[in-house]
């Protein structure tokens, strides 16, 4: 993987600003969303991940050139059965990453309905990725990376083939959405607040993986 | 006779099964339609086969006369050489039959007289056409009716393919054949899916076409490991193509190897329960008692958009009592609780002894069927072992259900391809750190799976939620089976389901009343979880879809399950526990700065660090806090505990 720190990824730039965005995961069920944040968060990968249940929250922060980058990340449990609670954990997100799997194919119609209903009804500036996830079983593909990568470009989604397993694009999906975050205000409510008492770091001090300030140097 | 009459059922019957014969010295063939039934009482099942018959309507007290059998020496072996005279039934148009209730309950009796012979003496079953033959040999009738158990038919050869009809050749254990049966009229497949449900068929590996059986409920639960070669190369990955060919056999085949499996596997076993370190926590019993115990007189905003605004008197909360937890209930006091026959004496105070300290390990097996309501306190032995058998039966036949769909139907049957694909998602990540569930190719994974499909076909209208896998694993873990697994699961179901539902109704009721405990226990929290615009507690959602299986180890989740399904004290404990837990960490969650996500990861992060004894404890304290000032309770409160129940029937008594 390309990006590597050896430094605590959440050591903001002395000089830079601190912005926070809240970060949602949608997707079908069992696509690997807490695998991602998982490996983006405490860099690690877990083969048989337990489902959701409710909903779990993250925080990871990543520095670019001169902001750091503070995600709060909501985690979402997948099936549709709990498709109701999705709008709690959507509402006031700056940023989604929808998810699917690229070994089946279902899970892919389902990302676009969780595309269009984002594009009806969350903010309206909301920055949304496209994860296909999985990328590692590239022999079991059933969706194309053209066809997903076309997609995206016709919604104006970033896109990328990722793989929590063997970390491969995790760390830039994250990477690419805080660079198009907006970060003068305009991000939302959280954008400018310093970061509070709580501990930011969980997890992530101890894995030189976590952030992705390496890219930045 | 004594017969339990009440017990005999058909579960199969076939018109049109003819049997051919020749009469020597002739070239014609002879044909002899008649009744294929299966049928069961109360130990065994029997095959029996019976021809039209063409005297007109008898009256049903006759009827048994006309139905002869023949002994078992003169069918070994000689059914093309038998008697001419025996077979003055040939086919006419008008052959009818009688009613079967009419017609077959004589015979039945008869039978059943034999088999409760055969069962307390421990013989082996001979053909009970000896006792129909002794009872109703003044009848003219054919003498080819034949009524035998199941388990002594030893193989069965099957027709090939592209035959006219399908025939079956029967041999009997005793190395005796019995005529060869023609499904002139259909139904032979028919035959197999019944008459699999109460024996297990292996296809034989010395003769084509011909499948050997051994009883369900005996000869194949003791088979060795290596006969039924459950991990042998020939064994799965030809189970397509087996399948394909005969999918109920190779179903049941399958299916026996899993059982014989497991049988095997956690007989000797030594389950070493996952132990988490539980951290210990200082007793906030105190402070919490100091938060709510002062008496004032609030107006609270009763539910979200709620026009009206309710007087909720915060009552004189009494001190809370810290009640002793005691010791899980022990084999000697079970046993000492079960009458001669077997039933369970003294329920309530069982209930009681087992909401004090759970259950002792060795005992969940036993108890856990009574606590979920699949067997009932009041039955004895006996109609336990009768309610198993039933349960059993009906567990197949539904399992049977979804694996007799090929994938080709599958795929024209979406809501059963998407409920098995979402099962197949969640089992391969449910508890996979347990021994009992770990590794690629574990038996117990597929047993998790089948229980899931099946309880599809069960409940086909709730399907599978995710969740589920959740709450059935520790069962499946503990029965060892997935017939008694299913039949707990279903117990629990009947409980939670409604944490399932599609609308989230029940979680939502759920969320509404623990809301209406907390705002009513301690203001000063609700107070504060509105200012964090978490008055919601979607932070206890996992807690009360799971029943907290989440936040516990296994043998705590065990104990924590037990306690709430005695279903005392009072309604809803487990919203009590929520109620607990979440005082315990108030001193965390009340912190300024500890907002509606902060509050969400720290509950997450509570998981394996609970100290369940504290927390029930706790949790019963704050009830016995309720009862005792029931009077200044809001109704709201007092339905969400169910104490307007207990004090309506309080009051019914003393009137």
């Amino acid at each position: 993987m390309a990006s590597r720190a050896p430094q605590r990824p959440n050591n903001a730039s002395p000089q830079g600003k601190i912005c926070q965005f809240k970060l949602v995961l949608l997707g079908e069920s069992a696509v690997g969303k807490s695998s991602l944040v998982l490996r983006f968060v405490k860099g690690q990968f877990h083969e048989y991940q337990e489902s959701t249940i409710g909903a779990a929250f993250l925080t990871q922060t990543v520095c670019l050139q001169d902001t750091t980058v503070k995600f709060e990340i909501w985690d979402t449990a997948g099936q549709e059965r709990y498709h109701s609670l999705a709008p709690m954990y959507y509402r006031g997100a700056q940023a989604a990453i929808v998810v699917y799997d690229i070994t089946n194919q279902d899970t892919f119609a389902r990302a676009k309905t969780w595309v269009k209903e984002l594009q009806r009804q969350a903010s309206p500036n909301i920055v949304i990725a496209l994860a296909g996830n999985k990328s590692d079983l590239s022999n079991k593909r059933m969706v194309d990376h053209d066809e997903a990568a076309a997609y995206s470009d016709e919604n104006g989604l970033l896109f990328m083939e990722t793989s929590a397993k063997t970390a491969m694009h995790v760390n830039d999906i994250f990477l690419a959405i805080a660079e198009k975050l907006p970060k003068n205000d305009a991000g939302g409510t959280a954008a400018n607040r310093p970061t509070s008492g709580v501990d930011i770091t969980q997890g992530g001090g101890s894995n030189p993986q976590g952030g992705c300030c390496g890219r930045s140097q | 006779m004594d017969q339990k009459s009440s017990a005999k059922m058909v579960v199969y019957e076939q018109e049109g099964v003819f049997i051919h014969f020749c009469i020597p010295g002739s070239d014609d063939d002879k044909m002899l339609g008649g009744i294929l039934t299966i049928f069961k009482d109360d130990e065994h099942s029997y095959l029996q086969w019976k021809p039209y018959d063409n005297i007109v309507t008898p009256p049903p007290a006759e009827h048994e006369a006309q139905v002869l059998s023949v002994s078992s020496s003169a069918v070994v072996g000689e059914d093309k050489q038998l008697d001419s005279s025996a077979f003055n039934h040939e086919i006419t148009s008008e052959m009818r039959l009688p009613t079967p209730e009419v017609a077959l309950d004589p015979d039945w009796t008869m039978v059943a007289k034999d088999a409760k012979k055969e069962s307390s003496t421990d013989e082996s079953f001979d053909l009970s056409m000896d006792v129909l033959s002794a009872e109703s040999q003044e009848s003219n009738s054919p003498q080819y009716t034949f009524t035998i158990p199941l388990e002594d038919i030893r193989c069965i050869k099957k027709s090939k393919k592209g035959v006219a009809w399908a025939y079956l050749l029967l041999e009997l254990a005793d190395g005796a054949s019995l005529p060869t049966l023609h499904f002139h009229q259909g139904g032979s497949k028919k035959f197999w899916k019944v008459l699999e449900r109460y024996v297990t068929t292996t296809k034989s590996l010395r003769q084509e076409n011909t499948i050997e059986i051994t009883p369900l409920n005996q000869n194949a639960l003791t088979q060795s490991f290596d006969q039924l070669n459950l991990f042998g190369d020939s064994s799965f990955p030809t189970l397509g193509g087996k399948f394909l060919e005969n999918p109920l056999t190779s179903t049941f085949n399958h299916f026996s190897k899993v059982t014989n499996f497991l049988q095997d596997f956690l007989n000797p076993a030594e389950t070493t329960p996952l132990t988490r370190p539980t951290n210990e926590r200082a007793s906030l019993i105190d402070d919490a008692t100091e938060a709510v115990g002062s008496s004032r007189i609030q107006f609270k905003q009763e539910g979200e958009g709620s026009a009206g605004f309710e007087v909720i008197t915060c009552a004189e909360l009494g001190p809370r009592l810290h009640p002793q937890r005691g010791k899980p209930i022990s084999p000697e006091y079970w046993t000492s609780h079960k009458d001669s026959e077997g039933r369970i004496t003294e329920v309530e105070q069982i209930k009681k002894d087992i909401f004090r300290g759970g259950v002792d390990p060795s005992l969940r097996k036993e108890v856990w069927k009574y606590l979920l309501g699949y067997y009932k306190w009041e039955m004895t032995s006996c109609e336990i072992s009768e309610l198993r058998r039933n349960k059993e039966e009906d567990y197949y036949r539904m399992k049977l259900q979804w694996k007799s769909v090929t994938p080709d139907q599958e795929t024209r049957f979406t809501p059963l391809r998407e409920n098995k694909s979402l099962i197949d998602k969640d089992v391969t990540r449910t508890d996979r750190t347990r021994t009992f569930y770990e590794g690629k190719e574990n038996v117990s994974l597929k047993l998790l799976n089948d229980v899931l499909v099946t309880y599809c076909m069960y409940n086909f209208d709730l399907g599978y939620v995710q969740g589920m896998s959740d709450l059935l694993s520790p069962i499946l873990e503990l029965m060892g089976n997935e017939v008694d697994a299913f039949w707990c699961f279903v117990g629990y179901m009947d409980i939670v389901q409604h944490n399932f539902d599609v609308n989230q109704n029940g979680m939502k009721a759920q969320l509404r009343d623990l809301r209406t405990l907390i705002q009513f226990l301690d203001p000063t929290f609700f107070d504060n979880l509105i200012e964090k615009d978490s008055k919601n507690l979607y932070f206890c959602f996992r807690w009360l879809l799971l029943r907290f299986k989440r936040e516990f180890s296994f043998e705590n989740i065990q104990t924590l399950w037990e306690v709430i399904w005695t279903g005392l004290p009072c309604d809803n404990f487990h919203l009590l526990i929520c109620v607990a837990l979440l005082d315990t960490e108030k001193p965390i969650l009340m912190d300024k700065d500890c907002g509606f996500t902060d509050i969400l990861k720290h509950v997450n992060g509570l998981s394996g660090k609970i100290d369940l004894q504290l927390t029930l404890s706790k949790a019963e304290g704050i009830y016995l806090q309720l009862a005792t000032c029931q009077r200044d309770l809001s109704d709201t409160v007092r339905d969400v505990v169910g104490l307007s129940k207990q004090t309506k029937r309080k009051q019914e008594n003393e009137n």
